[in-house]
């Protein structure tokens, strides 16, 4: 934690003993250099968590009345979005079944290629990470270019398209044993999903629901590289993945971890959440990784949110 | 689930604020402001020592952010706004007379700056002067200097290493820094 910025979640888990003592030692060495920090600390160790919620709910109620806020703009929005994930997921098993006996015969097309390339080079996993052929495009631009119930038609696409992903991981493993036990060391990247507008993560979080399933780490969405609705990399998928296989190096141990953003009007990824990690001490790590990486091209307004998975 | 709540938000600070001077939307101010509340409402629970109290306080904050924030240069809008705030608790504190709740004491001490150009000489001189002021710390103060600053322990493992509890090693450990100070600057004014 660089001096002045100060991670209270952290500070949370250190107060509720969560932490360990290594970690509290470096939390507690940096609190003697750093006085904000310290007063964090000691103020939130004045009384009990719970009652510090409370009393921040009812600051944040103060200060939206206070600015006309709309109490929306604030993301405390976790029983809403867990309402929208309920749905979300609704929609897997409705959608998902029909989508499967429909896409079977593109599906196999492409497990065709995919084996083909895996087989071309067994050592070299991450040639999976190329952009593969896009059946689903077509289908894609239709439903965007069809707006009327928007969120669930959307949604149903995210999360077939990974239970689509997921199908191709599965015949992936089987035609190809010896990827399988390569997938430990891939160090690349997935967009499971992207969320309608910002801040409505649930379509990409039932996409990653779905896709959290799988085994195998990678699996290319290259549907995502080819709609200029949606955020890309702004150099492209190949060099983003180039970057963050160099930038996964160096970390501090070996995981996977979850992400969702949006990209500001300048293409900074930002609000950078992780929505779920093997190993918490590569949270800030992938965050930081995410956050100074190269920029991102936004896509069109209603799509910004980002999901994306990062192996360690 | 739980990353929900906590997204990681101190690259659009700036932006915020940016957008915020541009347009004078209160609401891109408040959504600013929402974002580190938490932030200013543990420093003032820490000085102010009540909630309620702290509660009024972390709004008379952003009243006095909303006249300051466009006068003065901000580069890093969090830590303009603890220093903002840690002042505002320490005049409602002496205007409420009321320093016998905190004394200036126990203020968190800062770093102190030691000779960062101070070449091999001057920092073996340094270093034996602070073997010797860490000889002249009363024994508690020493082990728990000691054990936390050179042996990286934790308070927790520091109380379950000398039996002493969790507030008196965090004690010791801000005293004995602040003697060793005190008599480094003391040396430090002989040499």
């Amino acid at each position: 934690m660089e001096k002045g910025k100060v991670d209270i979640e952290f500070i949370r888990r250190y107060i509720r003993g969560e932490l360990t003592p290594r970690e509290m030692y470096v939390l507690e060495r940096q609190a003697q250099a750093d006085p904000m920090l310290m007063d964090i600390i000691l103020g939130m160790e004045q009384e009990t968590l719970d009652v510090h919620d409370d009393h921040l709910a009812d600051i944040r109620k103060r200060i939206a009345e206070c600015t006309g806020q709309r109490q929306t703009a604030t993301r405390r929005l976790a029983p809403l979005q867990r309402w929208a994930v309920a749905a979300s997921i609704l929609a897997v098993l409705t959608v998902g079944a029909w989508w499967f006996t429909r896409e079977d015969a593109i599906i196999e097309q492409h497990e065709a290629t995919v084996a083909a390339t895996s087989e071309q080079t067994p050592e070299m996993p991450e040639a999976e990470a190329k952009p593969l052929p896009e059946p689903e495009a077509p289908a894609t631009k239709e439903r965007v270019a069809d707006t009327a119930p928007r969120t669930v038609r959307i949604a149903a696409a995210d999360v077939a398209a990974a239970n689509q992903a997921e199908k191709k991981e599965e015949r992936l493993a089987m035609v190809t044993p010896k990827a399988d036990t390569g997938t430990g060391l891939l160090d690349s990247t997935i967009v499971v999903g992207y969320g309608t507008q910002q801040r409505s993560a649930p379509t990409g979080v039932a996409a990653r629901l779905v896709a959290a399933e799988m085994d195998t780490a990678v699996a290319a969405s290259a549907r995502a590289a080819e709609n200029p609705n949606k955020p890309s990399p702004k150099e492209g998928w190949d060099a983003y993945r180039q970057y963050l296989r160099n930038a996964v190096k160096l970390a501090p141990g070996q995981g996977v971890v979850d992400l969702a953003f949006t990209v500001d009007d300048e293409g900074r990824p930002t609000d950078i959440a992780v929505i779920e990690t093997t190993n918490e001490k590569l949270n800030t790590f992938a965050i930081l990784i995410v956050r100074d990486g190269p920029r991102w091209l936004r896509g069109n307004a209603t799509q910004r949110d980002v999901t994306l998975r990062i192996t360690f | 689930m739980s990353g929900f709540g906590t997204p990681k938000k101190d690259v659009d600070d700036d932006a915020l604020l940016r957008h915020y001077r541009d347009t004078g939307d209160m609401a891109v101010l408040g959504e600013l402001y929402q974002a580190h509340a938490e932030m200013v409402y543990y420093v003032c629970l820490r000085y102010l020592k009540d909630s309620e109290r702290s509660k009024d306080a972390v709004m008379q904050i952003f009243e006095e952010l909303i006249h300051k924030v466009n006068k003065q240069e901000i580069q890093r809008f969090s830590s303009w706004l603890y220093v903002l705030s840690r002042n505002h608790c320490l005049m409602q504190l002496r205007v409420a007379k009321n320093r016998h709740h905190v004394s200036i004491d126990e203020f968190v001490e800062f770093p102190l700056a030691m000779h960062p150009d101070g070449d091999g000489a001057e920092k073996e001189k340094q270093l034996t002067a602070l073997e010797r002021c860490m000889e002249r710390l009363p024994e508690k103060q020493k082990r728990s200097v000691d054990l936390f600053f050179l042996n990286e322990k934790c308070y927790k493992e520091i109380a379950e290493l000398t039996g002493y509890s969790l507030k008196e090693v965090k004690s010791y450990i801000q005293n004995g820094k602040r003697n060793l100070r005190l008599c480094m600057e003391a040396s430090d004014g002989k040499g």
